[in-house]
Parts: structure tokens; sequence; C-alpha cells
């Protein structure tokens, strides 16, 4: 079976592999690297389910592919010719059951962690921020701070509102809802959460990374439910600060 | 000996049969005018008849889906009206679930299961012509419910979850007409259930033990019990949303004490066991194809049935994994029932392999559909294992990745385990060949077309879109990947055409197929095709799972 | 039908685990009830099953000639009356959006099938 040739196929295989492998341990596949701490916590867990999944992926998909290529009727079989009759090869069955069972087992484990981690609330935010959802639009009030921030009447081609977070200190968001269930997802927080009328949801979101996020409804809520969305500008606390003091400047003035 | 009633329809009400010990000449199975097919109580009529009314279900469902992709192709509104399209991905995914991949399967099930097991019809035949009727009645409401009275279709998703679906936000009849259709739908999914488990564990044919009884049967069993298990409980969250919604209940109004998230867990105690439900019938199909196609006997049987008992049992199990994100269910919990569900579903992927391995593996299209169903079906696995992570499910849940995810199980699985029952039993069915040729470029469009549709979606949701929206906004990265994905969807109603142009050509230009033109090891290819009436004329010995194959290789007999 | 046992357990059990995890009503209710309906049956199939002989289909040395005279029952060859009650239902569900003027003939149409389909099977 190992002739040359297929010895030199495999060692580009391995080679080809190595490669992939190398770009996919830095890759995010796809999904934001989160401006959060708690979203960074959930993108590393996401990072390592992914090479989980590529690589059963590619063992499945490489078994198929295999058997597809090694045990197709060739033109000269006999249209009658059968392929070697077994049922099946008990250890084997049994091994497939067990390593599953382990490599969910890890990452049930894995996962339950960083759920943990995303889900506790602090003792102490800096920042407490009330979002109430309604159709169609978005109403954020800082606590303690005389600052509410409401959208506009929501449609096509309409930026729904912008509120500010303050980098590197925890905000706790409560989250409530005045008619139907919405949700609250920010993308670039790896995060969203229903807003369920007569709930109160409550969770921290501890930004890293400056700059502008996007908002939106994650729960269809209706006719506007597509134009429900809002954005979320991280700044350094001073700059926060005076964001704060800016917009309670405006709401006397009105 | 078995006594024929005069005449056809009328005349006498029933048969009475008695198993056949010789091998009288095969009769000349009878072809039904239109009325017959309005009365008719043979399980192989009604299985027809569920297909095709489903498929028809397909066609309208697809076309939706055609619709909704057009809108998004580009931002900014240009076919559709807010309420239009919400309308739309509601009836869209109502059908797709209800009114298409479930009563087909159901219609396969009835059409193969009393053959497979060597019975002359199912246990309760006019049950079973109530249980289409029903269905059919049902599907028609739903779909009236997509564009009745003044009010407007419905418009609530096809979860329907209050307060939205409630009489303040979705006042019109509309809604109520919908609830109404999918009851009738529920009651005729739980009467064909009782009948197919009473055919299987009471009429099978001597020497067919459960332990010989086909996969596709088996898992036809699993259905039907997941099925009396799990609806009840939805049909009692439309019963309670109606009360809600006319006659002054508050199960789900916060404000008169009631609570939404009561409806989500009656609902997805439902809806988690019905998308297997709807997979299972196919993962059966697969079962039987693969085994065919490869000219071996199936690896670990005793392996799939444990894996298929295990895979119903503990779906009744992970509900709320739908709800991972409403801050109010023990997320752990439905994270570590949901991780399980994944051991049992790679137990049979591996099975399958299996089967293939060290085969003489025929590309012929059933086998090419079936490639596809385990190529796509890894994916939505795959892609549910990292759903069963509550934290990860925090970012893709609800949004595009969610979407793909169904669509890559229930489309690119059980459709495409669809088109591979169509193209391996039609012969049987119709004594006739669908044409190879325009089944393979079904296969090709298909499968390039499905994928193009749905792994940008991935993408998207990665990129934040959120599902059942009209409409999105520029610069958020999301132009591209919706027009490839709407040209995809272009690409599958091509394939579906050349599939009907298949069917058209195979009935015009008939190529006779004879009772076993693949192969098979079930019992259905030890008799006509299409099958005599009660089925069987002379049902062979049974020692094996696989008695057709038995019949013709007898020099391997166990 | 051992099955049926097993699956009545299996529910029971996970309600009774899902209620020491959680406290949650909802689920609890839904598990445990799931868990009695295969009871019935596995109730029924015992207590049937205590005094019929076994079945020719579960011998694996079976043959047809074992199950050849075997009655299996009443095969009736066509019926309308399915049609008819659907037809009835479908008219009374219509009588909720075209009109409650449609509703009594929707009601007198279930009802007269529904009666025809009961008696057909007393034949």
């Amino acid at each position: 079976m190992t002739t040359p040739a297929v010895r030199r196929a495999l060692r580009a295989l391995a080679v080809v592999a190595a490669a992939v492998g190398l770009a996919a341990c830095s890759s995010s596949f796809g999904m934001p690297r989160g401006a959060s701490e708690q979203g960074q916590d959930i993108f590393s867990l996401w990072h390592t389910f992914m090479i989980a999944g590529i690589v059963v992926g590619a063992i499945v998909y490489g078994l198929i592919g295999w058997s597809l290529i090694r045990y197709r009727r060739r033109r000269a079989d006999d249209d009658e010719a059968l392929g070697r009759q077994f049922h099946g090869h008990v250890p084997i069955e049994i091994v497939y059951t067990a390593i599953p069972i382990v490599i969910v087992i890890a990452l049930f484990t894995m996962s339950l962690r960083t759920e943990q981690r995303v889900a506790d609330l602090s003792p102490d935010p800096a920042v407490t921020l009330h979002a109430e959802a309604f159709a169609w639009g978005w109403r954020f009030t800082y606590e303690g701070q005389n600052v509410t921030v409401v959208s506009d009447p929501s449609g096509e081609g309409v930026t729904g509102p912008e509120i500010a977070l303050p980098r590197g200190e925890t905000v706790r968001v409560v989250l409530t809802s005045d008619d139907v269930i919405h949700a609250f997802w920010v993308p670039d927080f790896l995060f969203k959460r229903d807003a369920i009328p007569g709930h109160v949801n409550e969770f921290d979101v501890t930004p890293t990374d400056t700059g502008t996020y996007q908002g939106v409804c994650a729960e269809f809520c209706g006719l506007n439910h597509a134009y429900m969305t809002f954005r979320v500008a991280v700044m350094e606390p001073e700059v926060f600060e005076r964001w704060l003091s800016a917009r309670r400047a405006e709401e006397v003035a009105t | 000996m078995a006594e024929r009633a005069p005449g056809r329809g009328g005349g006498d009400v029933s048969t009475t049969v008695d198993r056949p010990a010789s091998v009288p000449a095969p009769a000349e199975p009878s072809r039904p005018g239109p009325v017959s097919w309005l009365t008719t109580t043979n399980h192989k009529h009604i299985g027809i008849m569920y297909c095709v009314t489903a498929f028809a279900f397909f066609l309208i469902g697809g076309a939706l889906a055609d619709l909704l992709r057009t809108e998004l192709a580009e931002p900014g509104r240009q076919l559709l009206s807010n309420e239009a399209y919400n309308t739309t991905f509601t009836i869209h995914g109502t059908i797709m679930i209800f009114l298409f991949v479930a009563p087909f399967g159901a219609g396969l099930g009835n059409y193969l299961v009393p053959l497979q097991i060597g019975a002359p019809d199912m246990a309760f035949p006019r049950l079973n012509a109530l249980s289409y009727w029903t269905f059919a009645g049902g599907g028609l409401l739903v779909l009236l419910s997509g564009f009745a009275a003044a009010g407007g279709g419905t418009a609530t998703g096809w979860t329907a979850y209050p307060p939205l679906s409630e009489s303040r936000l979705s006042p019109s009849i509309a809604t109520d007409l919908w609830i109404f259709g999918l009851a009738l739908v529920a009651m005729a999914t739980l009467l064909t259930g009782i009948n197919i488990l009473t055919t299987v564990f009471l009429m099978r044919a001597p020497g067919m033990t459960m332990w010989r009884v086909p996969i596709f049967t088996w898992n036809m069993v699993v259905t039907s019990i997941l099925g009396l298990v799990a609806f009840p409980p939805a049909v009692a969250a439309f019963g309670l949303l109606f009360l809600d919604r006319r006659v002054g209940g508050h199960a789900f109004d916060p404000l008169g004490g009631g609570d939404p998230v009561i409806y989500q867990h009656l609902f997805w105690f439902l809806g988690h066991p019905e998308v297997y439900i709807l997979i299972l019938p196919f993962f059966g199909v697969i079962t039987e194809i693969i085994p065919v196609f490869a000219r071996k006997p199936l690896f670990g049987y005793l392996g799939f049935v444990l894996a298929t008992l295990a895979i119903g049992a503990l779906s009744v199990g992970v509900w709320a994994h739908h709800m991972f994100t409403t801050g109010v269910v023990d997320n752990p919990f439905f994270s570590a029932m949901t991780f399980t569900i994944a051991v049992p579903t790679g137990v049979k992927f591996f099975n399958w392999i299996g089967t293939m391995w060290g085969g003489k593996i025929r590309l012929a299209t059933p086998m090419l559909f079936t490639i596809g169903f385990l190529l796509n079906f890894l994916i939505g696995g795959v892609t549910g294992v990292l759903l069963a992570s509550a934290p990860i499910d925090f970012q893709i849940a609800d949004s595009y990745f969610l979407v793909s995810h169904f669509h890559y199980t229930m489309m690119g699985g059980a459709v495409f385990g669809i088109f591979a029952a169509i193209y391996f039993w039609y012969p049987k069915i119709t004594g006739t060949m669908l044409r190879e040729s325009l089944g393979r470029w079904v296969f090709y469009l298909l499968f390039f077309g499905f994928n193009l549709t749905f792994w940008p979606q991935f993408v998207l949701g990665l990129r934040g879109m959120p599902r059942r929206i009209v409409d999105y906004s520029s610069g958020l990265g999301f132009e591209t990947p919706n027009l490839v994905s709407t040209i995809g969807a272009g690409v599958m109603t091509v394939a579906v055409l050349v599939f009907l142009a298949d069917l058209w050509i195979s009935r015009r230009h008939r190529i006779p197929a004879g009772d076993d033109p693949w192969g098979g090891s079930s019992l259905e290819w030890a008799t006509t095709s299409p099958p005599p009436e009660h089925n069987f004329d002379a049902v062979p010995r049974i020692r094996s799972s696989r008695p057709a194959f038995d019949l013709h290789h007898p020099e391997l007999e166990p | 039908m051992r099955l049926f046992w097993a699956l009545a357990a299996f529910f029971v059990g996970l309600g009774v685990v899902y209620w020491v995890l959680t406290y949650e009503w909802t689920g609890t209710v839904l598990l445990v009830v799931a868990g009695l309906m295969p009871l019935i049956v596995a109730g029924w199939a015992t207590h049937a099953g205590s005094t019929r002989t076994s079945l020719p289909d579960d011998d694996p040395e079976g043959t047809p000639a074992d199950g050849a005279g075997q009655e299996l029952g009443e095969f009736p060859e066509a019926t309308g009356w399915p049609v008819f009650i659907v037809l009835g239902i479908v008219l009374t569900g219509a009588a909720l959006v075209y009109g409650l003027i449609l509703l009594p003939a929707g009601i007198a149409l279930l009802g007269w099938s529904l009666v025809g389909f009961i008696r057909e099977s007393r034949h």
C-alpha cells in the first residue's frame, strides 16, 4: 500500500495540513474577536469549538471521500459484484461511541465555565444602564445620572439612538420590555439577551476597545423589527463623563 | 384464500384478508379513477396522496422563499411591504415544517411500512384516510391564513410567540385560522402515529421479528412515538393562545398574571422533537439506500436501533436550548442534554461510513442524494454542537447563523433525503423509472445551489445580521453574502424545475422498472412494482433483516 | 412492551432530575406527563400480553405457512366519510373568517359525516 508515490503524497498532505492548521490557529473563523471581556471569553470558546468541529469534519469527510474513491464500483466489476459481507465490528463501534462522549464532556465543561464567567454579575458596577425595549425602539436611562436616550420613530433609513459606555469599567445593563419580546444584541460584544415583558434581565458588560458598535433587536417583534437598531460608542472614562454632562445639559435645555 | 369484494369503491364495505401460504399468479394492480382517490383506504394510495400534497406545498413554500431571497438580495426595500415580508416568512416556515417535510415522511411511512414488514395494509385503514384528509384540510386553512381576511395574513413567525401573537398586536383572524389549521395537522399526525405503531407491533409477517425490521420502519416507529409524546403540549400552547386571543384568557399576558415564557416551554417541548420527527424518517431512508448501492449489509444494525431510540428519547429533554437567551431557564441542563444528542448522531454517521466501507459503490441518483445528505447534514450537525454551548449561542442564536444551521439539517438533510427517497422508490411505486441523466442534473444543481444559498448565511450571522428582518443597512458587510445567497436560491429553483421535467418525461415515455431494479434488501423489493392491492401474493421466507436480498442470493443465506 | 416501560421510566426520571436542578414547573410537568403517556401503553400491553399466545411474527423461525389462514382483520374497500368530515371542519373554520353564517352548515356537515363514519364501522 505505501509505495513511494503514496508516501510522497502523504508527506505533501501533512505539510498542507500543518500550514492550514497554523492558519486556523490564528483565524477568527468569521466571528468578531470581542470588544468586551465577556465577548473575548466567548470568542476563545468559539475558537476552540471551531477547531474541534473542523477536525471532526475533516475526519468524517475524509472517510466518506476515501470510501467513495477506494470502494467505488469499477468498470471491470461485473454487475452483480457484491461488497465484503460484514455486519458490524463491535470493538470499533464501542470506540467511536466512547470518543465522542469524551469530546462532548470536554466541550460541555469548557462551555459551562465560560457561561458562569459571562453571566457573573459584579457586586459593584461602575454604571447601571436601564434598557427598555418597545415596539419599535429603545429607551436607555443612565441610573442616577438624569440622562435618557430614546429612539426616534423607526423606519427605513433612520439610524437609531447612540449610547456611550466607558472603556475598562463594568456596566450593568437592566433589560426590560414594554410590550412584546425583543432582544438586545451587540454582535461585537458577542452577546444578546431577550427583553421579555414581565421579566427583568440583568447582565454585565466590561468593554475593552474604544469604537462604535452596531446594536440590533434580535427577537422578531412585528412590523418594524428590522429598524430597531442602536449604536454603542465605547470611549475612555473621562470622555464618557464629558458625554454624560453634555447629554444632561441638553436635557435641561429642552 | 383471499376473497375479493365485487367492484371498486361502493359494493361491499370490507374484505376479510387471510395470509396466503402458496404462490398464486400475480394480480393486475388496479388503476384508481378520480373518485377512488377521494374514498380510498389503501395505504399505498394514501401514502402517494400525502407525498404529492406535501410536494405541492414544497413548491409553494419554495416560491415564498424565492420572494424572501429576492427582497434581501440588496439593501433597501424593493419588492415587499413590511407586512407582506413578515407574513411570507411566517407561512414559508410553517409550510416547510408542518405541511411538507413532516407529511412527506408520514406518506413514505404510510407507503413503505406495511410493505417492509409484510403486512397487507395498515392496522386502521379508514383512520388512515381520515388522517390524510385532516392533514389536507388543516393545510388548506394554514395556507388561507397567509392571505385571509381584511386583517392581513398572519405574521407572527412560525413560532408565534406571545405577546406578539396576542390579539392586540396580531388582531387579524388569520392567526386564529393558522392555529386551527395546525391543530388539525397535529391531529392527523397523532392518528398516523397510532396507526404506524399498531401496524408494526401487531402485523408483521412470520419470521419478521422486531430485530429484523428494516431501519426505515424502526425510524418510523420512533418518529411516531415522538409525535404522540410531543404534539399534545403544542396543541395546548395553541389552545391557550387562542383563549388569550379571543376568550379573555391571560395565560401569556404579564399584565394579567401570565408569562410569555410558558408558551415557549410548551411550544419548544414539541418544537424540538418536531425537528427529529422531520429528520428521522430520512435517516431511515438513507440507511436503506446505502447498503443497496454499496452491495453490502448494513453495518451495525443494533447500533442504528439503539442510536435512534437514544436520539428520540433525548430529544424530549433538550427543548429549552431554544431559550438560552431568555435568561430564565437552566442553561447548563439543556446544554448538557443537547451535547449528549451529538453522540448517537455521530454513531449513525460512523455506521453509515462503515456500510460504505469495503463495498462496491454505485453512484446512481439515489446514492448521489444520499452522499449529499451526509455532506450537508454533517455541517448542520457540527453547527448544532456550536449552538449547544450556551455562551456561543448568546452570539449566534436568532441570527442568520441559526437560520443556516437549521436549513443545513432540514434542507441539506431532510430535503435531500426526500429526493433520494423519490428516486429510490419511484420505480416501486409506479413500475417505471425516472431518468438517471436528469436525476444527476437535479442533484448537482441542488447541491451546488443549496450550498451557495446557505454557506454565506453563516457568514451573515457571524457579521451580526439578525433573522426575520425585511431589510438591512448597507456598510455592515451584509450585501455580498446576501446577493450570493439569492443567486444560490435561483440555482435551486432551476434544480426543482429540472426535477419536475424529469417527472413529466418519465410519465410520458415509460421505462419499465421490474420488481427490483436496484437490488434491494427489504421486503418491498420482493413483490411486484407496483405492488398488488394487498401487497403480497406470497410473502417470502424471512430469516434476516434483508429478506429480498436473501431471496436473490440463497448462497449467502444466514 | 419493554420499550414503553423504558420510555416511561426515562421521562419520569428526567423530570425528577429536572425538578431537582431547576424547580421549574412547566418543564417538570411536561416531562412527567410525557412519561405517563408511554405508561398507559405499557400498562395496557402488559395486561393484554398476559393472556395472548405469541405471534408467528415474533418467531425467528416463522414461515409463511405458519401465518397462513391467520385472519388479519377487516380491510375496508373505500369510504367517503373522511372527505366529508374534513369538509365539515374546514367549513367551520372558514366560518370564523368569512362569516358566522357558515357555521351551522359546517357543524351540520361535520355531525352528519361523523355519524356516518362511525356507523360504517359497525357493519
